[in-house]
């Protein structure tokens, strides 16, 4: 009896341990009730949707994962994907070739991020207020240089980019989302330099005294944030054959919430690319769950976020036990 | 480090500076067509409304600036303010459809001088304290998109009106078919929206009573927001085959479930408004129909019709400026007349 207790209690343990428990737990709940409801759900054409629909979400939060395993935050990230898809797009009906298209949404999303970077590492503003100006500042340019109109009928191949299907089945962006995530989990936990962002996020000053880079690694971070937010912004364009400026508007603050739901501290220090992308995957089914499970919509916000806070509570009973407290 | 950043901000400081002296001008027969998002601090208080010179100084409001519809609607406005020799000032929130930003605007409006103004009421009783003290202070006003008592009339789409359209553009486009409808709009809490779905369906279940509502939807003015939702619906109830929006990313969204599902031929979708890729997914066979409310005529007539009610002349209660279903066949003619680029 004591044999089995006690293997069941280092199962429970190992489980705790895990900082993807946070998404898994909340998203294995909402599996099995929907598959009562609505066995439609796990249709391959579903599980598909869900998935294009969180890869764009996860293409901004590998990076953010690095920036808020390093006490980073962005608010930005929404006027920067928002960004990415109007360069892309304008300049693209300016003739310019597609690779240099997306290079130079690439490069506009670099600014945003060295921006940010000067703001906070350089001249030690707080990142929430100094990305929040950074939002305006580049939703600001996105409505003077487009007046809020969108911009449509693109030559070419562009819209393949994203509507395209590998094997008639899956959507392109889960693909690049995949590749992208595995290079993000290689980074963060095989490497010198994701080591390197948990560490400074664990502690700057320890981190500087070890010999640490600090102000570059974490430049890298914000600059990373905004160059991926303006791919999915480039992505998303590409989806509707349609860059609108406000394509990113909003998207900010769940885009973070599923990197902290899957196990990323927003105090620095840990960090999961796969959690990120489970965080991501949970807040993509949640809406898609409601509505196969004939939810009323005016349901739906507030469900959403009852679920929110359910994942956030597991995550902290997990590290609290695993603190022994 | 320091210094750079030094001087980048000095420099900041002496453009604004700039910006601020070359604006004492007041140029007023050339008003800004670029969507003037904050009001002219040069306009002094007045307590009466309007400046102490004799140009009428007219303030619209949208719930953001340019696009397809407001920016319609903001060029009609300025255009007229301009022939009549008005200063027009169109405000709109720094985030777009941010509604409690919108009410300060109109409170901004008063404070500097506002002679004229085309209120957006959003909400009746929210605005009210605000409209009160117009009224207080002599301002003359015209309402835009809804009526209410403080003013003696307003123009706009008619919520039933565009409403009932919607329904006859779908009952056209689907013919003898079933129809198994979603609605979307932007958000469930949108007053003037959640009046125009009802008599949507009012329309719909006189012309078609065999016809089902399958959900009401919102999207936020997200094109991903409805495609995902949509393409959810469908799974849950594989009999939906019509979409119509009143939220122009609900119909934009739609139009790319068509064609990433190819459901060219056996789903309906109807758009709302006129932008190009609006009518370029029309073009492309991913969306039936769209009704386009007429946004220029709105902002250009609410100016006329103010001016009336300064000079003592009576207006009706409410002026339609219309609607119109556009059918594929009318697509290159209306862009024509709208100006609108449908070219790659």
């Amino acid at each position: 009896m004591n044999k089995e207790n006690s293997k069941g209690k280092a199962v429970f343990k190992a489980l705790l341990s895990k900082n993807e428990l946070g998404a898994v737990l909340p998203l294995a709940l909402l599996l099995i009730v929907v598959a009562f409801v609505n066995p439609n759900f796990f249709s391959t054409g579903n599980i598909f949707d869900i998935l294009r629909t969180a890869s764009f979400t996860f293409i901004v939060a590998i990076p953010l994962t690095f920036l808020l395993s390093s006490q980073g935050m962005d608010l930005s990230v929404g006027a920067a994907t928002s960004l990415g898809g109007v360069i892309c797009g304008m300049t693209l009906k300016a003739g310019v070739p597609l690779p240099l298209a997306i290079v130079l949404a690439l490069i506009a999303g670099a600014a945003v991020g060295t921006l940010n970077g000067i703001l906070i590492i350089k001249s030690n503003l707080p990142a929430f207020i100094a990305t929040l100006g950074t939002q305006y500042l580049v939703n600001g340019i996105i409505a003077i240089i487009t007046n809020n109109l969108a911009i449509s009928n693109f030559e070419g191949n562009f819209k393949q980019l994203s509507q395209y299907k590998l094997f008639d089945q899956i959507p392109m962006p889960i693909i690049y989302a995949i590749v992208l995530g595995i290079i993000g989990q290689f980074l963060l936990t095989k490497t010198r330099f994701g080591r390197e962002v948990l560490a400074i996020g664990g502690n700057k000053e320890t981190a500087y005294l070890a010999g640490i880079k600090v102000n570059s690694r974490r430049m890298v971070t914000f600059i990373g944030t905004s160059v991926f937010a303006s791919l999915a912004g480039v992505l998303i364009a590409s989806r509707f054959a349609s860059a609108q400026p406000a394509a990113g508007t909003g998207t900010e603050l769940s885009i973070m919430a599923g990197v902290i739901i899957g196990g990323t501290s927003m105090f620095g220090g840990q960090g999961t690319v796969i959690g990120s992308a489970l965080g991501a995957i949970l807040l993509a089914t949640i809406t898609n769950a409601l509505i196969l499970m004939n939810v009323s919509t005016l349901w739906q916000n507030a469900i959403y976020g009852l679920i929110l806070i359910v994942a956030l509570y597991v995550d902290k009973y997990r590290r609290k036990a695993l603190s022994g407290e | 480090m320091k210094k750079v950043l030094a001087i980048i901000l000095a420099l900041i400081l002496c453009f604004s500076l700039a910006a601020c002296s070359s604006g004492d001008s007041g140029d007023t027969d050339t008003p800004d067509n670029t969507g003037d998002n904050t009001p002219d601090s040069t306009n002094e208080p007045s307590d009466e409304g309007g400046d102490s010179d004799d140009t009428v100084v007219c303030y619209s409001f949208g719930p953001m600036t340019g696009g397809a519809a407001w920016g319609q609607f903001e060029r009609g406005f300025m255009t007229a303010c301009e022939e009549l020799g008005w200063e027009g000032h169109y405000l709109a929130p720094t985030a777009d459809n941010n509604m409690s930003q919108l009410f300060n605007l109109h409170e901004t409006a008063i404070t500097n001088g506002a002679d004229v103004m085309i209120p957006l009421v959003t909400d009746t009783d929210a605005m009210s304290d605000i409209l009160d003290t117009a009224v207080e202070k002599g301002i003359t006003m015209v309402g835009c998109c809804m009526g209410d008592p403080h003013f003696p009339g307003y123009i706009g789409t008619d919520p039933t009106n565009l409403g009932y359209t919607v329904a006859e553009a779908l009952v056209q486009c689907m013919g003898d078919q079933e129809i198994h409808v979603v609605t979307m709009q932007t958000l469930l809490s949108t007053q003037s929206q959640v009046d125009q779905v009802d008599a949507f369906e009012e329309k719909l279940m006189e012309l078609r009573p065999d016809a089902t509502i399958v959900r009401r939807e919102e999207c936020n003015s997200s094109a991903q927001t409805a495609q995902d939702k949509l393409s959810a619906v469908c799974i849950a109830n594989p009999e939906t085959n019509a979409l119509v929006s009143f939220d122009s990313y609900a119909g934009l969204g739609a139009a790319t479930y068509v064609e990433a599902e190819g459901r060219q031929d056996d789903f309906c979708v109807i758009g709302i408004d006129d932008a190009a890729e609006i009518l370029l997914a029309i073009k492309a066979g991913n969306m039936d129909a769209t009704v386009a409310q007429m946004w220029y005529k709105m902002g250009y007539e609410s100016v006329y019709l103010a001016n009336d009610v300064r000079e003592g002349k009576e207006i009706p209660e409410y002026t339609d400026s219309g609607t119109s279903i556009i059918m594929p066949e009318d697509v290159d003619a209306w862009a024509e007349e709208m100006g609108t680029d449908l070219s790659a």
